[in-house]
């Protein structure tokens, strides 16, 4: 059972001495301990929680100050920011060379987090949340909403009437030969060594995928003089063309179109070539040594020794599956999300999203959403009527419309192309923590295997450290192009069709809490978990004795 | 294969693997081994090959290394500190405390 095959979602506890400062200690938000269901102890209460201080939750906490409601927000990162202003504050105070390779707007991410720093919220960074939960809902209605969460080590519940999750999105994974070569990382995660370190590829980069960021990513490791041997696009070829047809939506927001084309310019400026590239493939053998592709129906080859790959953005859904909350699949996006109104309220009463884990829309409507959110937890704290609420909200609304149109040019213009959302190289790894292939989920498939959530039995896909963060879109995408010529219920229709059944009728894999690694010492520690904390008791466990909250 | 932009940072030290490395004050640990040239941090439980980090936020558990004595750290999310003992992670993780049973 401790082998790394049954690295289930919780982690071991690691080590019987040696954990006191193992971890960097946040400030800790002050504790009121309150007693609740079941003789548990909650260690924590507020009238609005909200999971993430990226623009979302910076700007859903500022709005909920306004209105005096008592906030609490829960993050991982050390600063405030989320992804996109990641590190903002350090960067603007003293690293200029930083900030001139990241842009304006970056920079003008800190006023964001200004106003979020002086807003009155209490702040919880070095936190992670690993469960949302609605169990104490019948019991306590002033707070019926509990979250898991990890803070230097401990774990703790917190209890919040209104919940606003704002957890963000993830780089959709690129199921391409060779890209479990260490050498090969997100073109986020490259701008993230870049924000949070000042890091720039010093040996050949080849930037490879489709999306804004792609582009951008392309001119800030130019300007900072990296060597970016090419940057391949992955769309079909004509797509960027095509999307003239949506002009009417691009022009919403023509700063955003006209950043866009100087991203181009400046690409084109600098000598970066970009070109289509189709059948992408990454080679080398402990590491990136050349990337290989067909470029108008010649195959190319280029060598490097890092490959950046992009094929897009999805929810950081995790938290909200494991909720069980509604989910819908966005067609454009090919993301799955929770079903939110037009408040970003989810399916369950009080807990509401906002921001890219709601809908992928980017940074500006991430604050806007995040307001909306708030207006809504104001309201539902009775702090403001109907009609403010609303009065308040339009500026917002007109703002995310306007926003919303913009990215349906965007989606058309990028959607990524079928090699990415059903892959068919048998050889290529989906799963990378538990190493399944696409040819393992095609025999399963072709066995009767009805969905994604039994072909984590089959072939333990999904059931590694990342919990399917990784793999979960490309497995329900595999499956929704081959179940069709399956032998199971469905069998025919993809037969007839020529295109299987649906993603939607396929699903996502069932996510479980906790969603973020902690250890069953830790676990177990939280006040009033009964059985299990006694085990860690037991005489001769390293944990015996130890109390932790 | 990195190279860091000459803005001011505070340098601190730790250990890897029996040498030692310089990082900037607030690097990740992740951020510190790819700025000394490290790529690979970790080997896999099912088939031994060599993996590095891919989304640096915290979400695809590729950058899993051993921090002080304890497997299966996330290095991207963890702080580097003034000796800090980092070691790459072989295959399944050993579950420290175990034997003691």
């Amino acid at each position: 059972m401790i082998d790394g095959r049954h690295d289930c979602l919780v982690g071991i506890d690691g080590g019987a001495g040696g954990r006191t400062g193992r971890r960097s200690t946040g400030g800790q938000a002050d504790a009121r301990p309150a007693r609740g269901l079941q003789g548990s102890v909650v260690n924590e209460t507020a009238e609005l929680a909200i999971v993430g201080a990226g623009p979302a939750g910076m700007s859903a906490a500022v709005a909920a100050r306004e209105h005096g409601i008592d906030t609490l927000v829960l993050d991982e990162q050390t600063a405030p920011g989320g992804q996109i202003y990641r590190n903002v504050e350090t960067v603007t105070a003293g690293r200029p060379n930083t900030a001139r390779v990241l842009g304006e707007d970056y920079v003008a991410g800190a006023a964001i987090v200004r106003a979020f720093r002086e807003c009155g919220a209490r702040y919880s960074p070095r936190t992670s949340v690993w469960e949302v939960s609605t169990v104490a809902r019948r019991a306590d209605e002033a707070a019926p909403l509990e979250l898991g969460i990890l803070q230097g080590g401990v774990a703790r519940l917190v209890r919040a009437h209104c919940v606003i999750v704002a957890a963000g999105a993830r780089e959709r994974a690129a199921p391409v030969p060779g890209a479990l070569l260490p050498g090969v990382m997100g073109v986020g995660g490259a701008q993230s060594l870049l924000k949070s370190s000042g890091l720039v590829p010093d040996a050949p980069a080849v930037i490879a995928g489709s999306g804004p960021l792609v582009y951008l990513v392309a001119c800030q490791l130019a300007r900072a003089g990296a060597p970016v041997r090419a940057v391949l696009l992955t769309m079909s070829p004509g797509r960027f063309r095509r999307a003239a047809g949506a002009l009417p939506q691009a022009l919403a927001m023509p700063g955003e179109l006209r950043k866009g084309l100087g991203w181009r310019r400046a690409l084109a400026g600098r000598g970066v070539k970009v070109m289509h590239a189709s059948d992408l493939a990454i080679i080398g053998d402990e590491r990136v040594e050349a990337v290989r592709f067909f470029h108008r129906g010649r195959e190319r080859s280029m060598d490097a020794s890092l490959v950046l790959l992009h094929e897009g953005v999805i929810p950081n859904a995790h938290l909200t599956l494991a909720a069980q909350l509604d989910h819908v699949r966005d067609e454009r996006q090919h993301g799955f999300r929770p079903a939110v109104d037009e408040w970003g309220e989810t399916s369950e009463r009080g807990l509401l999203a906002a921001g890219d884990c709601a809908h992928v829309l980017g940074a500006q409507a991430a604050v806007d959403s995040g307001r909306l959110a708030a207006l809504e937890a104001a309201y539902r704290l009775g702090r403001i009527d109907s009609r403010r609420r609303d009065a308040l909200a339009k500026p917002h609304r007109a703002s995310l419309e306007r926003r919303r149109r913009f990215q349906e040019f965007l989606d058309f213009a990028f959607e990524p192309g079928a090699a990415v959302l059903r892959p068919s190289d048998p050889a290529v790894t989906v799963c990378r923590c538990e190493e399944v292939t696409i040819a393992e989920i095609e025999s399963v498939i072709a066995r009767g295997c009805p969905g994604p959530d039994q072909a984590k039995a089959f072939t333990r896909c999904g059931m590694g450290p990342c919990q399917g963060r990784m793999c979960a879109t490309v497995v329900s995408g595999i499956f929704a192009g081959r179940r069709g010529a399956g032998t199971g219920a469905d069998a025919g229709i993809g037969t007839r069709t020529g295109a299987g059944v649906d993603v939607d009728t396929v699903g996502h894999y069932r996510i479980r809490p906790p969603v973020k690694p902690i250890t069953v010492g830790e676990l177990a520690a939280l006040e009033g978990a009964g059985p299990a904390r006694e085990m860690v008791r037991a005489p001769g466990h390293p944990r015996a004795g130890r109390r932790l909250v | 294969m990195f190279r860091r932009l000459p803005d001011p940072a505070a340098i601190v030290t730790f250990d890897f693997e029996g040498a030692t490395f310089d990082a900037c004050e607030g690097d990740s640990v992740a951020a510190a081994l790819l700025a000394n040239g490290v790529l690979a941090f970790r080997t896999t439980p099912v088939s031994g090959t060599p993996r590095g980090p891919w989304c640096l936020i915290g979400e695809c558990h590729e950058c899993l290394v051993e921090i002080d004595g304890e497997p299966n750290r996330q290095a991207c999310m963890i702080e580097v500190r003034a000796d800090m003992r980092v070691r790459r992670q072989h295959g399944a993780r050993m579950v420290a405390g175990w034997r003691e049973e």
